[in-house]
């Protein structure tokens, strides 16, 4: 027990100059890692060596061998999660198809396409988002299915775990010349005669017009497109368009159509979610065994200190 | 505007119950003292009661909300165990100084929590994390007052060890522990739902899982009788100097995702 108490103290402490001294980068590093190894080991053939004592259907022995497989299947499933597990980022606009298996690196497997039916956003009364909801049909060899996923209410088809992480716009840009619109996203640069082009800067979807300021709400009440000027790499001008805003710009002229929002999904493998939510269990058995064995009279016959 | 009213006036109410029974209990006036923490947890709970009220859902998702359940369960545990254990009855002046400190913070720092009511964002509409919340403010509130009776016995030297004394402070470490633990497990399940991550190793997370191993080493020792009360009682009073770290200096110092906490 004492070696196991060593390990957790040494974890604790580590952990605590990790977060100071490299946030991020100390809790993926083989010492860390190794040190949870060595708890796992260290539990696993302290829980087997006391097995026999545990074995003997007391209320708190019993509740103590839940606690510590509840601990050991947790470390197992976080271990092999962060050996096996995958993630990726999908964004998708409305109609647009994307290869969920692909994104993922799942080569080989069953295909797994999702298809963006749409995207909202509901607001609260003052502008601020109140929910994101992506609509999707889900594809995979020989069913399809559709489904709403929403923040907190993900969607889980194959293995494949798919969660609403975030959102993007899409500039639907006009140009006059040729009558063709085409979609560009936030950084990117519209070319324009010669030299020049025009960078998608910044998006105000509430622009407050007396003060001049972004009121930071979502809602698009009075949106305005901020887009830099360039010559070459050099930055001439900043400027604010509405959208449907005609925009004559050195012989160009240009028309910012509409603006959409994009989903951004993320999507996950999690081969050790089963083990981890089975130690968590454990766990919360061996905690409620526990309150019975120290605060219900006569509930453990073991004295207490 | 009556439900603002009858926030600030709880607590400021409550605030200045909770200093009266810190000074009281410090004259050793325990009759007072119990007045003024009992109108003090009344006034608490009626603060909690009016942010609910306004917000409309459970007052779970700043640091003004989570203190005022953090001294509320904190007052309660003292109420219901001093009550009965009149030997405890000085530790009321460490408690009670400790909850007054939290009221001063948000007095000081987060004062504009008080009246301001912004509406939710979506990742906070869950009911993990409503019950994450309560039982981290079960966790915290017990923690508390086991440090406030950790204090106490260390306050008074090296006396004769008390068995029941041990037993006691074990009992209520092994209940926040109990607590720690569930909310760590339901704050994990939430972050799985709304972040597709259950575990990220945020700043939050670390220092709430240094806090746990800090307190199962406490009670590991502690059952096997391998400390003496005094080590017992400077591990519970680590652990909730601890405690105040995952709440207070995590915030300040290091962001991350629970930065609304």
């Amino acid at each position: 027990m004492r070696a196991g108490l060593a390990i957790l103290a040494m974890i604790a402490a580590m952990a605590a100059m990790g977060t100071f001294l490299w946030p991020g980068l100390f809790f993926r590093s083989p010492l860390f890692f190794f040190l949870f190894i060595l708890l796992f080991l260290q539990m696993t053939f302290c829980g087997l060596s006391n097995l026999r004592r545990w074995r003997s259907l007391r209320l708190r022995a019993f509740a103590l061998f839940c606690l510590h497989a509840g601990v050991l299947l947790i470390l197992a499933g976080g271990g092999v999660n962060a050996k096996f597990g995958l993630t990726a980022t999908l964004p998708l606009q409305a109609g647009e198809e994307g290869d969920a298996a692909a994104a993922l690196g799942l080569t080989g497997g069953e295909p797994l396409w999702l298809r963006l039916n749409s995207f909202e956003t509901e607001f609260y009364a003052d502008g601020s988002p109140l929910q994101y909801y992506t609509r999707l049909t889900a594809r995979t060899a020989g069913s399809s299915r559709t489904a709403e996923i929403s923040v907190n209410h993900p969607f889980a088809i194959n293995g494949v775990k798919i969660y609403q992480q975030s959102f993007g716009y899409l500039f639907w840009v006009r140009e006059d010349g040729d009558g063709e619109t085409r979609a560009f996203r936030l950084g990117e640069n519209i070319p324009l005669q010669g030299e020049a082009t025009l960078e998608i800067y910044h998006y105000i979807p509430a622009f407050d017009e007396r003060a001049a300021v972004d009121t930071g709400r979502l809602r698009p009440d009075n949106p305005r497109i901020v887009y830099l000027l360039r010559e070459g790499e050099t930055g001439v001008s900043m400027r604010l368009a509405a959208p449907g805003e005609r925009l004559e710009i050195g012989g160009n002229t240009l028309i910012f159509e509409r603006v959409d929002m994009y989903t951004v999904l993320r999507l996950k493998t999690d081969p050790g979610l089963v083990p981890a939510a089975c130690g968590a269990v454990a766990l919360m058995a061996g905690i409620c065994l526990g309150f019975i064995g120290i605060y219900v009279p006569g509930g453990s016959r073991s004295p207490l200190p | 505007m009556a439900l603002v009213f009858a926030n600030l006036a709880a607590f400021y109410g409550a605030f200045a119950l909770y200093g009266g029974a810190a000074a009281a209990f410090f004259l050793r006036r325990p009759a007072g003292a119990f007045l003024c923490a009992r109108f003090g947890f009344c006034l608490n709970a009626a603060a909690v009661g009016a942010r609910a009220a306004r917000a409309g859902a459970a007052p779970l998702t700043n640091s003004y909300e989570f203190i005022l359940l953090f001294a509320l369960v904190s007052v309660f545990l003292f109420l219901a165990l001093a009550g009965r254990e009149k030997s405890l009855l000085p530790a009321g002046s460490i408690l009670f100084s400790l909850v007054a400190l939290l009221f001063l913070f948000v007095f000081l720092f987060s004062r504009g929590q008080i009246t301001a009511a912004a509406p939710l964002p979506p990742a906070l509409r869950s009911l993990w994390l409503v019950s994450h919340v309560l039982t981290a403010a079960l966790a915290y509130g017990c923690f508390l007052a086991a440090a406030a009776f950790a204090l106490l016995r260390l306050s008074r030297g090296a006396a004769k060890e008390d068995s029941a004394f041990g037993r006691r402070l074990y009992r209520i470490v092994f209940f926040g522990f109990a607590a720690l633990s569930v909310s760590i497990a339901l704050g994990a399940v939430w972050a799985e739902q709304a972040w597709g991550s259950y575990w990220t190793w945020d700043p939050k997370e670390t220092w709430a899982l240094i806090t746990w191993i800090v307190y199962a080493i406490y009670l590991h020792l502690s059952r096997r009788r391998a400390w003496t009360e005094q080590t017992s009682c400077l591990a519970v009073c680590l652990g909730f100097l601890l405690v105040l770290f995952t709440f207070f200096g995590v915030n300040f110092l290091l962001p991350g995702l629970h930065s609304y906490a």
